[in-house]
């Protein structure tokens, strides 16, 4: 009992980073700003970066340094890392026919997306801990979400894996236990602020 | 519009190492093939792979749709089999969003369901594998 303790405390004490790199990863619009937007101003008072229904709002890693998190006695010093959202494709003509765009607009737009992509993969081995965001009433079970969880556990990063949006009426959070067994999920929903607390906590568990 | 569909056997991936793998595979989406991968890309190939494919996206290469079969909560007798004799079950689609409009997975039974892109494959939307 007395090594636990003393195991515990070391690792309390030099086990443990400074400052623990979070990194908000998942597909185009599963919530990725908007929750690391809540996170920010609850413990800084500032947003991250804008948010948009237009997919690649997000085209560079927005960052946060030395944000201060307070979980019951624990003071968590954490860098937000805001990804942009990863995909297979990158298509201006989409901009243009669903979201009204000029096409020299749309064509910037998927240029800087592309950018932006790969600068998120180049972040994979980069982050201490991965939060893996999921709209909750879409299909989870798509190639890019399991390539982006399979990078964390190829490299043995610790995973939390979120369901967002479960204020949305077909919000379906069984569908991703189901997807992924072998990880806890934390349902949220980003916008209304319901259960950040429990993220908190499962954050404080790996941080 | 017919549809081109390559099968690269295990013998021929296994030749290409890291690098040369990925652009093997990328040379031939972007020529507008569909490629069926005897052995499965692993999660760090697939990022690997998304890295360079939008390296390369632009007015006419959109990117790609890819789907991976038996990577995924791989048995213990698996891990053993790939880690002793390299071995690995599976396989990787992969095809030019250009031409795969979509690609689906089911998890039981284990699927990939295709759409083709119209006007790729006017008989036939979906193909199940």
């Amino acid at each position: 009992m007395v090594f636990a303790w003393l195991k515990r405390w070391f690792k309390n004490w030099f086990g443990r980073k400074k400052t623990v790199k979070l990194g908000f990863y998942g597909p185009p619009n599963a919530g990725k700003t908007t929750l690391a937007n809540k996170i920010s101003i609850d413990w800084t008072g500032a947003e991250i970066g804008k948010v948009s229904e237009i997919p690649h709002e997000t085209r560079g890693v927005q960052k946060k340094e030395k944000v201060i998190v307070r979980v019951g006695a624990r003071k968590i010093e954490m860098d937000l890392l805001d990804m942009p959202g990863i995909a297979t494709k990158v298509d201006f003509e989409e901009f243009v026919k669903d979201h009204k765009m000029s096409e020299e607009e749309a064509k910037q737009r998927a240029k800087e997306a592309t950018c932006g992509i790969i600068e998120a993969i180049k972040w994979l081995e980069n982050v201490d801990v991965a939060i893996v965001i999921f709209d909750a009433s879409l299909d989870p079970y798509t190639q890019t979400n399991i390539t982006i969880i399979g990078n964390f556990e190829a490299r043995k990063i610790p995973v939390i894996l979120v369901a967002n949006k479960i204020d949305l009426k077909n919000a379906n959070v069984d569908r991703i236990k189901n997807a992924f067994p072998q990880h806890g999920i934390v349902a949220i929903s980003a916008k209304e602020g319901t259960n950040i607390d429990k993220l908190y906590n499962a954050i404080a568990k790996y941080a | 519009m017919a549809l081109e569909i390559e099968f690269l056997s295990s013998n021929m991936i296994k030749e290409k190492k890291g690098h040369e793998k990925i652009s093997f595979i990328l040379y031939k989406i972007k020529e507008g093939k569909i490629l069926i991968l005897e052995e499965p890309l692993t999660s760090l190939e697939e990022a690997k792979l998304i890295e360079e494919t939008m390296i390369s996206v632009d007015e006419k290469f959109k990117g790609v749709e890819v789907a991976t079969l038996g990577e995924e909560n791989r048995s213990f007798a698996s891990k053993i089999a790939t880690a002793l004799l390299g071995i690995r079950k599976g396989i990787t689609v992969i095809g030019p969003a250009t031409v795969i409009k979509k690609i689906r997975k089911e998890k039981a039974p284990q699927k990939i369901l295709m759409s083709a892109v119209e006007g790729h494959d006017d008989k036939k939307d979906e193909q199940e594998k």
